[in-house]
């Protein structure tokens, strides 16, 4: 027998053990099997979402931009640059200009308008991709006195195809519906309903005027001889003196998709956590279940078993049960893929259909199984240290306890290669060394910030003076119960009251600014593009409505910077520098005489009465100067339509950015930008059921003006905040459940302990009420530690979120703590007694027979 | 006064069913010694714990000072525990993560006792163990666990003592300490004592002895 044992590398020992323990102690592995199928089901999920996002908006690059290079131009091409495009046609280059803008449309019989996006194309668009209109049309954007719009457009004018669509100042006949068009990725971020029009008509229209916010862009299709990445080159070279922005196919990134990536990548990380918290709870009913198998360990040792062929056995359940759960986890990841599908449908384009992928699917089983592994590997040391004397010795205690042997160097060279291969885990989720290796040391922070406050708090507990109430202090001493897993409790509840709680922290203070930017009487409408001669007119009409504030015209001019300190910007050496963007930029000018509301002074003086002095002042804001290296005294040249205009920097201000008022990077004061091209903007504020009439009034006598619907907008945002919001709750709560797992697990593993003793306190006479007190003391002390200590770190990330990364004001949102913790602590007490209520019911005769 | 009327007791196992107390009737008066004696597996310590309410007979009645044991649920039990009866065990059964002092002063608190404490401490001294309060069971020999036990069991002066095997896992010296312990303070405090043994010697110092064989008494005998 024992020679049959020792040499049991010959694996049918092994597999029949293997057999024997599964059968035998099934409901030990649920919380294992639970562990990691939820940790697997939330990376499969997120992991399919990610896949969807990436082929909806990847698969076909070209397409999305519709051609092979786009030129983005900051302001019109110069003669010279124009020569450049006959030139492109001689070399083989195709070229269409696209124009967007945005615009008011309107139902000429009712005079209902809409903002729309509106987008002027040329003859030969797209040149990659599928541009669908129904009915199809041979070549539709000959000049003819026609637009293709989206559906959404004619339902809410109450318009149909073959009707008349009131642009600028005429009217164009609805030709038919934009069903696809390929360098648009559907998304929450649109004003308005697309309607696409023809260059020509575009021209026709009186929507262009001076100072209209148009994006020009040139699409340009290549050819063999002029491969893409050599074309942008030679582009960049011979327009340097233009104000271009040179992109390829590969290069094109839309915000949309931006957004995604870093969105999926964020909620992946979260699903890192719920598995790394299923980790944890492997790891504890691990070492739960071979502290119960010690005896059996320690008489299979005495039998002849070998430390290997024991170590063989225990390692391979848990192998094969970390395969289960990831099977089951895929299971639950397709279910909670549908869920974050659902959650997210705003991102997605109408009709879009899901596809399931097999990548995510294998990331998700190879990251169980390997977390399982992971994690089961520290407890599992200790079979082949195990003593059968010592064990035969000291039944009734722990693993950790007896196991002194394997050397200080030993186990720390075991937890390096455990930490390795997490971070290992860990990149592979995050998809980049970067972002993986500052989330694996972001989560081991955390981790030893929780380990550390959590024995902070266990120490000062068992400092305390003994509380004389039975209850309290049995549910106290319960802590410090052999075999009880308060550390791991506290560290993968904490975790995830941590995760949910920062979640929910972020977005109580984007909410709060979202809410305080909106002033007691908001202003309803934002009218832009309001030429000079307008102004008077303008204002008459508006008079007719009682206007909650008067309304204000602010002057813009747009304008390129030119120079700083006579050194001019196209002659800058910009290429790479993330401040780029503030060199290049086209900055919007305003006069004022007066300091507007909402900036503050941070250096400098305001305007004074010398009018020699004024005409050379400018006033700069405060992020603009640090990025530029203005100063006061800084000289600043801009580029107004070829007009040089220059000042010197006499004040820089800090501004709120997030107030609902028109803000300015530069201002000049009135006299030093007399004669400049400009158009106005104007907000107003009236009754919220006049506005509808305010805009239909005002686009009926001008119809270049744009006016935007804020509250619309507002509350798009606000709408777009939720979604995104409840879908990481939605991912947190996964994490938060394993925790709970992980709790159930941990008590469960001490049922037989709970047991004896809740027996004993029957004989002494306690009744049922008393045992559920204390019962609930016990779990209500974990619960609150758990709360205290992952609450405390969640308001340490939030923080830096919101202070750092978002770069909002920081608000103390105490009630999400406080309601977090009661919920947590709630949570747990429910959890503890739905794993423990059969205890309650055990017959003391009975339950000291079974002994 | 315990009276025990036509008592039955079986378990099913392996979907038999086994009788382990089979007709018992016995009445036991206050302020007695009574010893009960058998083999193995002759029902005596089940005997005991349906006598505490531990569990419920199969069939037949136990009354304890004019209250039947089954017209009470779970709590009703547990306070008639708590009010009347304490209990001894072979394997001592103490909460391992509470000091010595604290098991007992468990059942004063159950009961209300308002110094707990100061009582248990006083119990603790009495079975001589006055330096071993903030001592835990694993700290403690198994002559010392048992002391506790004892003064657990006396704590808040039970009318009647069940003690089941208390000197099974003690060698002799501890065994007939934890007996004269148990013997003064049933004569100090006049409680019924009933004692669950192997030991004929210790037996044979009761009031009365009981035989069970089988589950069934089968003699009583008066040793003095």
């Amino acid at each position: 027998m024992s020679q049959k044992l020792t040499h049991a590398k010959n694996s049918p020992f092994v597999s029949r053990m293997i057999w024997r323990e599964i059968r035998g102690a099934f409901r030990h592995f649920v919380f294992f099997l639970s562990s990691i199928t939820i940790g697997v089901g939330a990376i499969v999920g997120v992991g399919n979402i990610a896949a969807n996002f990436e082929a909806m908006t990847a698969h076909e690059a070209k397409n999305l931009l519709a051609a092979d290079l786009e030129v983005r131009l900051t302001r019109p091409l110069s003669d010279a640059g124009e020569a450049v495009l006959s030139d492109l046609a001689q070399k083989g280059i195709e070229v269409v200009r696209v124009a967007e803008m945005v615009a008011m449309a309107s139902n000429p019989e009712t005079t209902q308008t809409q903002l729309v996006e509106l987008k002027a194309v040329e003859q030969g668009y797209p040149f990659y991709g599928n541009l669908l209109i129904e009915p199809p049309i041979a070549s539709p954007f000959k000049n003819e006195n026609v637009v293709f719009v989206e559906e959404g457009l004619l339902l809410r004018l109450k318009l149909e195809v073959g009707d008349k669509l009131g642009l600028g100042d005429l009217d164009f006949t609805v030709a038919g519906l934009v069903k696809k068009e390929p360098d648009k990725v559907a998304g929450p971020f649109s004003l308005g309903p697309r309607v696409l029009i023809s260059q020509d008509v575009l021209t026709q229209t009186a929507l262009v005027k001076v100072g209209s916010r148009i994006r020009r862009r040139l699409l340009l299709k290549t050819t063999a001889l002029w491969p893409p990445e050599k074309l942008k080159t030679h582009l960049i070279e011979i327009w340097k003196d233009e104000s271009v922005q040179v992109k390829t196919y590969r290069e094109v990134r839309p915000r949309l998709r931006r957004f995604l990536e870093n969105f999926t990548t964020y909620l992946g990380v979260v699903g890192l956590i719920t598995l790394l918290i299923g980790g944890m709870g492997v790891g504890g009913n691990v070492h739960a279940f071979l502290t119960e198998r010690m005896q059996s360990i320690a008489i299979l040792k005495s039998l002849g078993a070998s430390s290997v062929s024991i170590l063989k056995i225990y390692l391979g359940l848990t192998l094969l049960l970390g395969s289960v759960g990831g099977v089951i986890g895929v299971a639950l990841g397709v279910g909670i893929y549908q869920i974050l599908g659902h959650l997210l449908s705003d991102f997605l384009p109408p009709g879009f259909h899901f596809e399931l992928f097999l990548a995510p699917i294998f990331q998700g089983l190879s990251m169980g199984l390997l977390t399982a592994l992971l994690f089961s590997i520290w407890p599992l040391r200790v079979v082949g240290e195990v003593s059968p004397a010592g064990v035969f010795r000291q039944a009734v205690e722990g693993i950790q306890e007896r196991s002194n042997k394997g050397g200080l160097a030993g186990r720390l060279c075991l937890i390096t290669v455990l930490v390795l291969a997490w971070l290992g885990l860990t990149v592979w989720q995050a998809g980049s060394w970067k972002l993986g290796s500052s989330v694996a040391a972001g989560l081991a922070g955390a981790i030893l910030l929780l380990l550390l406050s959590g024995r902070i708090m266990l120490f000062c507990i068992k400092r305390m003076k003994t509380p004389r109430n039975l209850s309290l202090r049995y549910g106290i001493s319960n802590l410090y119960r052999p075999g009880q897993q308060v550390q791991a409790v506290l560290l993968s509840l904490g975790i995830a009251v941590m995760v949910l709680l920062t979640l929910k922290q972020v977005e109580k203070n984007l909410m709060v600014q979202l809410e305080n930017n909106i002033p007691e009487a908001a202003p309803g409408l934002f009218l832009i593009d309001i030429q000079s001669d307008q102004q008077e007119k303008l204002m008459a009409i508006l008079e007719k409505w009682n206007l909650k504030q008067p309304t204000t015209l602010t002057p813009l001019i747009r304008s390129r910077l030119h120079a700083i300190e006579g050194d001019k910007i196209s002659e800058m050496s910009l290429e790479g520098r993330r401040d780029r963007w503030y060199f290049t930029r086209e900055y919007v000018l305003t006069y004022q005489e007066d300091l507007p509301l909402h900036n503050v002074l941070a250096r400098g003086l305001w305007w004074g009465a010398e009018p020699d002095e004024r005409t050379e002042m400018l006033s700069v804001e405060a992020e603009a100067a640090k990025n530029l290296g203005l100063d006061l005294g800084s000289e600043v040249s801009f580029d107004i339509q070829g007009v040089p205009i220059s000042g010197k920097i006499s004040s820089v201000r800090d501004v709120d950015w997030g107030s609902m008022t028109t803000n300015f990077y530069f201002i000049f004061p009135p006299e030093a930008l007399a004669g400049a091209p400009e158009t106005f903007v104007a907000t107003v504020t009236a009754d919220e059921a006049d506005d509808g009439a305010i805009q239909n009034a005002v686009i009926d006598a001008f119809p270049n003006i744009t006016i935007i619907p804020i509250r619309e907008i507002i509350e798009t945002i606000g709408r777009i905040l939720q979604e995104v919001a409840r879908t990481v709750e939605f991912m947190a709560m996964l994490a938060m459940t394993v925790g709970l797992v992980v709790v159930s697990g941990a008590i469960a593993a001490t049922r037989g302990r709970r047991v004896h003793e809740l027996v004993l306190f029957k004989i002494l006479g306690a009744t049922r009420p008393t045992l559920m007190a204390m019962m609930a003391v016990e779990y209500a002390i974990l619960g609150l530690l758990a709360a205290l200590v992952g609450g405390g770190l969640s308001v340490l990330s939030a923080w830096v979120i919101v202070h750092y990364f978002l770069k909002i004001p920081w608000q103390f949102a105490w009630e999400i703590l406080f309601l977090g913790g009661l919920a947590t602590v709630c949570l747990t007490v429910l959890t503890g007694f739905f794993v423990s209520y059969r205890t309650l019911g055990e017959k003391p005769l009975v339950a000291l027979r079974t002994e | 006064m315990i009276e025990i009327s036509n008592l039955n007791m079986s378990l099913s196992s392996a979907g038999r069913s086994v009788s382990i107390l089979d007709d018992i009737n016995l009445k036991v008066p206050p302020k007695e010694f009574l010893a009960i004696v058998g083999p193995s597996g002759s029902g005596k310590s089940t005997l005991l714990g349906l006598i505490a309410g531990l569990d419920q007979p199969s069939s037949g009645s136990i009354v304890i000072d004019g209250t039947a044991l089954s017209d009470l649920n779970e709590d009703q039990l547990a306070t008639l525990r708590r009010e009347k009866i304490g209990m001894v065990f072979q394997s001592f059964h103490l909460i391992p993560t509470m000091s010595a002092l604290e098991n007992v002063q468990i059942p004063l608190e159950l009961q209300g006792v308002r110094d707990a404490g100061a009582e248990a401490g006083l119990l603790m001294t009495a079975v001589g163990l006055e330096n071993r309060f903030d001592h835990y069971p694993v700290q403690l020999s198994g002559g010392e666990q048992q002391r506790v036990a004892v003064a657990r069991a006396y704590a808040g002066s039970p009318a009647l003592l069940l003690a089941d095997e208390p000197t099974g896992n003690l060698d002799s010296k501890n065994g007939k300490r934890i007996i004269d312990l148990l013997l003064k303070l049933h004569q100090d405090q006049g409680n019924t004592l009933i004692l669950v043994t192997h030991d004929m010697k210790l037996a044979a110092r009761a009031d009365r002895i009981i035989t069970l064989g089988d589950g069934k008494i089968v003699s009583e005998t008066d040793p003095r």
